[in-house]
């Protein structure tokens, strides 16, 4: 009995070969968004979560509000105020503060690894941040002056098979440290990425007894660390760039929010510095499984994720299994009418009605088998390109199985009630020309489907257009052929810094394909992080309201970036690389109260209590992506940069870039023998802030062109079905006359009805989803009418095709076929 | 002359053999005849209908239709020439469900151009004609066999054609419908339109003025 039935389902599948094909093609299309994309949440949700006790793990975010109205909310801290909280609060079990640093690690004169996860930190990271020791010298990590920990992937990378304890590594400029310990890889999905952990004091010591000259640590054995006390000034001055990330760890049994009630209080302990005293002070506890999807804030430690990218994915899951769930039921129940006549025979034979539905349930189910695993398949394909995680979660393939049995449930059960339960069916006729009150049910599936594809298309041609806008935007700058290198990292500090940059200078200069070099603290794409409020106006005696970006430059890079002057003149060139001279752009003028540019230049300013003349105005550009507005900002001529790494640009000219780089590059080696010279080409480098974005972007664009396709086939199998039903008609009214053209547009004239309706349903929601995207950007394209109007035009023109094919086979058949009476 | 068969052949092939569906057929329609084709299941009476009126093809032979070879015509003008000059009744009625009988009588005439008032007045003129004014806004699910019948005939003949062809459009009827529906047709033959029917039955062949036996698709 079993095997008949088996038996007769996929004969009847392997008969059927189209309308087989199209139900499976849109399970698995369906199936593979969903395992795509739930993976792709999942891994966006799990950042953090995996610290042991992560939910008692805190950032504690700066909130800094002025008189003025003026509020930075930034994810850097003081020193103070964890120590403080620590100090103060008995929920506070413990605290980290870290920096991160740009470094390179070198492995003796060979071996070196650049841009490295290097971060200063407290003795008590691993407390806070629990990774297991896989090897240690010590149990008292990160207390040895001269020690550091490192990661395990890192060890390997730099010391191969060799047992790490106890060998040396040297950083940047020559600071020689020993690996102390080696800990468990802290995972992809971390807004943590740590390689190196070294110590605060460590870094004190070494800038205090490190020469620079010689290149080598004058050791201090009477050195005594004294940790500051959080209650003095010193703790609470750092500008921005020397804050660190604050960490806290709660004791057992306590929340946040008691925590959170007392630091106001707290504060009033603190010989707070002026500029403090003068606002108002906030801490932002930041749980940190939450950092990564819900943090925006100033000086974030890594780019984040977005929340609403995530929430977006999850309606496109939705989306997409509706319309394939839509899409199944609906070709089941076509293709169950078209059985009808088998059905009715089987129960004129006795079967009884549960058989029939067996028939149909083991139908189903073979369908989606079939679509559970080649999806998987394909979908894993993709996933272990796409995810770091890179495989499928039981929690996913769970989640796949139930919808694999809710759609193979509800899929034979709606043809079974509506048509072989339906009173209409007869035993003694095929069905096919009884079934029309079930019809509206499947305008309005086919109408629903076709709304969700429309918003997909609509908001799919609203972000590329976007997308557009921002890679065609004017910036302001021009990066053509310009190449970027870091500063070399070993001259940082070293005396021979500025003759040597001005030996290195000349001789790249004297190079045929060179336009211009520069050397800067930031480069177009990267962002600034160096911020001031204490700019003022050279007599006044409170500083500007506003908070100014600092750039340190050269006179060559307004040049080699191609950056308009509009008043005033360059830098000039300085033996030393250093002046008192400034530059400012044109949103600064506005914050410092000059009417325009003319007014600006040669007036004099002070920064920190430091004068400086304005030598310039610049023009805006956008020196970060576009979805964060210009600053105002001043560009002054040293060398001092944070934490001692700048670049290098080089604008070529446009022959022959290969044999430049080249040359460029032996000048490097001879004048930097202990550093490889790495460029990339500055245009890239701006492009890839767009990097989320774009990613977001083709995600959308594949799950629209599937669930159109879905959509598609769920039309091709409602217009088969309706074709079907009405070849009698069709017969009737060729036979009195009707043209094939009068029939097609008979035929046709039902579905651009439903498009037209979907049309309408789509459209505010697409307009609702589309601004709502747009909001993270801060210079947004127009969404015209015509995106709008276009997409309608997609959706009809497919659905139109779609229908067509089978409305003029229809229309072209030979009643006589439909008219024989049986 | 209405129309002439010369010599037609019509056949399929099914597994490598030609089965024959209409065999050397030769036949004369005058205007104004009434014919009946007869004979068993399978004979070729529908086959050679649809031939005639131009709704199937055949392999050889030759169909003259008034001036017109019908042989050597493109589809489109074969089309046309049925639409103009042929009305079809079938035995299923084949009315259109979800169309009133008034939109039913209407239907022929939206594909002939004829201007609304036309088709009102023409609409209207028929059912007067038949006597159904009184069930215009009925659906054919809401009338008897025999008046779906009416409705069936009155469509064929509402734009006026020459020939009314009609496929034993009494086999769905009891015996008193059905002889309703034989005298109407005579009664349209008696105002000249040419009828060929075909039947089964004996008594209702007599209404007719000739007679042909088919027997597997050849003339006896």
């Amino acid at each position: 009995m079993k095997t008949q039935l088996f038996k007769s389902v996929l004969r009847n599948l392997l008969k059927k070969k189209f309308l087989s094909s199209v139900k499976i093609l849109g399970l698995i299309a369906g199936y593979g968004v969903f395992i795509f994309l739930a993976e792709k949440i999942q891994y966006e949700t799990s950042y953090d979560q995996f610290w042991n006790e992560s939910e008692s793990v805190y950032r504690v975010a700066l909130d800094v509000s002025c008189e003025n109205g003026e509020e930075v909310v930034s994810a850097k801290n003081f020193h103070g105020s964890t120590e403080l909280l620590d100090e103060e609060l008995a929920e506070v079990d413990t605290h980290c503060n870290l920096s991160k640093d740009v470094v390179t690690v070198f492995n003796g004169p060979q071996q070196k690894i650049q841009n490295v996860d290097f971060i200063w930190s407290d003795p008590t990271f691993f407390e806070v941040f629990d990774r297991e020791i896989i090897d240690a010298k010590t149990t008292s990590l990160l207390e040895n002056i001269h020690g550091v920990a490192i990661s395990q992937s890192f060890a390997k990378k730099l010391y191969g098979a060799e047992n790490p304890i106890g060998k040396e590594l040297t950083v940047n400029e020559g600071w020689k440290f020993v690996v102390d310990a080696v800990f468990e890889d802290i995972p992809e999905n971390s807004h943590l990425k740590v390689d190196v952990v070294c110590a605060y004091k460590t870094l004190f010591y070494y800038m205090k007894n490190f020469d620079n000259t010689a290149q080598v640590l004058v050791d201090n054995p009477n050195y005594q660390y004294v940790k500051a006390d959080p209650y003095t000034q010193k703790r609470w001055r750092a500008p921005v760039q020397y804050r660190p990330y604050c960490y806290i760890k709660l004791d057992k049994g306590f929340t946040i929010g008691s925590v959170s009630n007392k630091v106001g209080p707290l504060l009033k302990k603190v010989a707070l510095p002026q500029n403090l005293k003068d606002a108002t002070v906030d801490f932002i506890f930041q749980p940190i499984a939450d950092i990564h999807l819900k943090s925006k804030l100033d000086h974030e430690l890594s780019a984040n994720g977005e929340l609403t990218q995530v929430f977006f994915l999850g309606i496109i899951i939705l989306v997409v299994l509706l319309v394939c769930l839509i899409n199944f039921i609906n070709l089941n129940t076509i293709s169950t009418i078209e059985n009808a006549k088998n059905y009715s025979i089987r129960i004129l034979n006795g079967s009884r009605y549960g058989q029939v539905f067996q028939l149909l349930f083991i139908e189903s189910l073979l369908f989606n088998l079939i679509a559970i695993g080649v999806s998987l398949v394909l979908a894993y394909r993709l996933i272990i390109t796409q995810i770091p995680s890179g495989g499928i979660s039981s929690f996913t393939l769970l989640i796949l199985v139930l919808i694999g049995a809710l759609v193979t449930l509800v899929a034979c059960i709606v043809p079974f009630i509506s048509v072989v339960r339906n009173k209409a069916f007869s035993i003694v006729r095929s069905g096919s020309q009884k079934l029309q009150q079930k019809w509206t049910s499947q305008k309005i599936m086919v109408t629903m489907q076709f709304s969700i594809t429309i918003i997909l298309i609509i908001c799919t041609i609203g972000i590329y257009k976007q997308m557009q806008f921002v890679n065609n935007s004017e910036l302001g700058f021009s990066g053509n052929q310009t190449l970027f290198s870091f500063t070399p990292m070993s001259m940082n500090q070293h005396p021979d810094l500025a003759n040597k940059l001005t030996t290195f200078k000349n001789e790249v200069s004297a190079l045929g394909g060179i336009v211009s070099f520069s050397t800067s603290s930031s480069i177009p794409g990267r962002p600034i992080n160096r911020l001031t409020n204490q700019v003022k106006a050279i007599d006044a005696e409170n500083p500007y309201a506003a908070s100014f970006e600092q750039v340190s430059i050269d006179d060559a890079y307004m040049e080699t970036y191609s950056i308009p002057l509009i008043a005033g003149g360059n830098l000039s060139y300085q033996n030393d690389w250093n002046s008192n001279d400034i530059l400012v752009n044109r949103t600064a003028l506005s914050h410092m109260g000059f009417a325009n540019e003319n007014e600006a230049v040669g007036k004099s300013i002070s920064i920190s209590n430091n004068n400086y003349e304005i030598r310039g105005v610049v023009e805006d550009y956008h020196h970060v992506s576009l979805h964060t507005t210009v600053k105002p900002t001043i560009y002054s001529q040293n060398l001092r940069w944070d934490h001692s790494v700048g670049f290098y640009s080089f604008r070529l000219s446009s022959n022959n870039i290969a044999g430049t780089t080249a040359q460029i590059q032996s000048i490097w080696n001879q004048l930097y023998p202990k550093e490889e010279f790495i460029f990339s080409f500055s245009n890239t480098e701006f492009e890839a802030q767009y990097l989320q974005d774009q990613r977001f972007n083709q995600i959308l664009s594949y799950s629209t062109i599937l669930a159109l396709l879905i959509s598609c086939l769920g039309l091709l199998g409602v217009a088969l079905f309706n074709t079907k039903k009405r070849v009698k008609e069709i017969g009737v009214r060729k036979v009195n006359g009707a043209k094939i053209q009068q029939i097609l547009f008979a035929l046709n004239r039902d579905f651009i009805k439903w498009v037209a309706i979907a049309y309408v349903i789509a459209c505010p929601m697409a307009w609702f989803v589309l601004d709502n995207w747009l909001e993270s950007f801060a210079y947004k394209t127009t969404i015209g009418i015509w995106i709008y109007l276009l997409s309608g035009l997609v959706a009809l023109i497919i659905a139109m095709l779609t229908v067509s094919w089978q409305s003029f086979k229809a229309a072209i058949a030979n009643p006589v076929e439909s008219l024989r009476t049986e | 002359m209405l129309l002439q068969l010369n010599n037609i052949f019509k056949w399929v092939n099914s597994g490598g053999q030609r089965i024959f569906l209409l065999k050397d057929i030769n036949l004369n329609v005058e205007e104004g005849e009434f014919i009946s084709i007869m004979g068993p299941s399978g004979s070729g009476k529908s086959t050679l209908l649809n031939v005639i009126g131009m709704l199937d093809g055949f392999e050889e032979g030759e169909y003259h239709f008034l001036d017109e070879s019908v042989h050597s015509l493109k589809e489109k003008h074969r089309a046309n020439l049925y639409k103009e000059y042929i009305g079809f009744v079938f035995q299923s009625y084949h009315l259109l469900d979800d169309l009133t009988v008034k939109e039913n009588l209407e239907m022929p005439l939206l594909y002939k151009k004829f201007k609304g008032s036309e088709r009102k007045a023409m609409v209207a003129d028929m059912l007067d004609r038949f006597n159904i004014v009184g069930k215009k806004d009925l659906f054919p699910a809401q009338l008897s066999g025999g008046q779906q019948q009416l409705v069936g005939i009155a469509r064929a003949l509402i734009s006026n054609p020459k020939l009314i062809l009609a496929d034993e459009p009494t086999g769905n009827l009891n015996s008193k419908q059905g002889e309703e529906i034989m005298e109407l047709f005579k009664q349209l033959n008696e105002e000249g339109v040419t009828i060929i029917q075909v039947t089964h039955s004996e008594k209702n062949a007599e209404y007719g003025s000739r007679i042909i036996n088919l027997l597997d698709g050849r003339m006896i």
